[in-house]
């Protein structure tokens, strides 16, 4: 069987509280995961004083952790810094590329990106206009084909898995003011994942969301945003013989 | 008779954005409620420090308002839900 943890929505700050939940039951995972993916947001507002307190945490943990960012990793301009004191702390950053993680001999292949926005079909942004609407289109389209290209080169993974801060679908947004769907995610995702094949996407971004959905091409949907779920973590279990909820 | 100024219909979001940019809160979900001088603030925050700086911010962008802070700290729990997909 494979544990997959996940969560989003960190917003660490510079407090360095890691005595308290999410953090200290974080540091921990490995009791009931054999990886952790974090879906952005990991952050208050991008800053390295916040980078550098998460990546104290993290560095501890003993199984993969893998990461996507959020929008609020690059409020102060300094996601790059971010990203680098994420590795340094042993975290592998997907906007690097794709992997392919051996758990207990399975082939669990991970691709990620932090996302953008445009909204859903029907009522969504176009690639038309003026030079700043057609950037904010493009730059969701270029992330989703880097997505469906990274899905894609791993099918010989025995299991998927895409891990995102936006989301793919309106239906794990639900929960939300439907004036702000189009920006907290993106038909252009959920397009990708369909084209380049997932078993699971995970995402944030949506505090106020709904936990499930599925992609129109049926791969399952989970908004692990940390205000939503309020817990440390979502742990998704493959190899199962049937689907079922536990504490 | 004197009538009072009409409400300024944009200041709610003003106070959003104060919200969003202060370094000392950085939070996009709160709520922001007007009455006459009076602003409500509602939404839930990561820590009882976020919660108070949302009171010190609008004190100081916005003196003229009484601030009524209602925001809530999130409670994180400590049992993971597990979910088993076939």
């Amino acid at each position: 069987m494979i544990r997959v943890a996940a969560i989003a929505d960190l917003h660490v700050g510079d407090e360095c509280a890691g005595e308290e939940p999410p953090m200290a039951k974080l540091r921990r995972v490995s009791e009931d995961a054999d990886l952790l993916l974090l879906g952005g947001d990991l952050t208050k507002c991008g800053a390295r004083a916040e980078a550098a307190c998460l990546a104290r945490t993290l560095r501890g943990i003993d199984v993969p952790v893998l990461a996507v960012l959020g929008n609020h990793d690059y409020h102060a301009d300094e996601a790059p810094a971010v990203a680098a004191l994420l590795r340094e702390a042993g975290v592998h950053v997907l906007e690097d590329g794709c992997r392919v993680v051996d758990v207990h001999g399975v082939r669990v292949g991970i691709a990620g990106t932090k996302g953008f926005g445009g909204g859903f079909v029907g009522a969504c942004a176009s690639d038309f206009g003026e030079p700043e609407m057609k950037a904010f289109v493009r730059t969701t389209q270029a992330l989703a084909t880097r997505l469906e290209r990274e899905l894609a080169s791993m099918q010989q993974a025995d299991l998927r898995i895409a891990v995102l801060h936006y989301s793919p679908i309106p239906e794990t947004l639900q929960g939300e003011r439907l004036e702000i769907y189009p920006f907290l995610g993106s038909y252009l995702l959920a397009e990708a994942i369909d084209r380049g094949g997932a078993d699971l996407v995970v995402h944030g971004h949506a505090h106020a969301g709904s936990e499930r959905g599925v992609t129109p091409g049926g791969v399952r949907v989970r908004n692990v945003a940390l205000p939503l779920i309020r817990q440390p973590y979502r742990v998704f279990e493959f190899g199962g013989t049937d689907a079922h909820e536990a504490a | 008779m004197t009538f009072a100024p009409p409400p300024d219909p944009y200041l709610a979001e003003r106070i959003r954005t104060a919200l969003a940019q202060d370094a000392r809160v950085n939070e996009l979900g709160i709520n922001i409620a007007l009455v006459g001088d009076r602003v409500f603030v509602t939404g839930t925050v990561a820590t009882p420090e976020r919660r108070d700086a949302i009171a010190t911010v609008i004190g100081e962008e916005f003196p003229d308002l009484a601030v009524h802070n209602d925001v809530t700290v999130q409670h994180v729990g400590n049992h993971p839900i597990r979910e088993t997909l076939t």
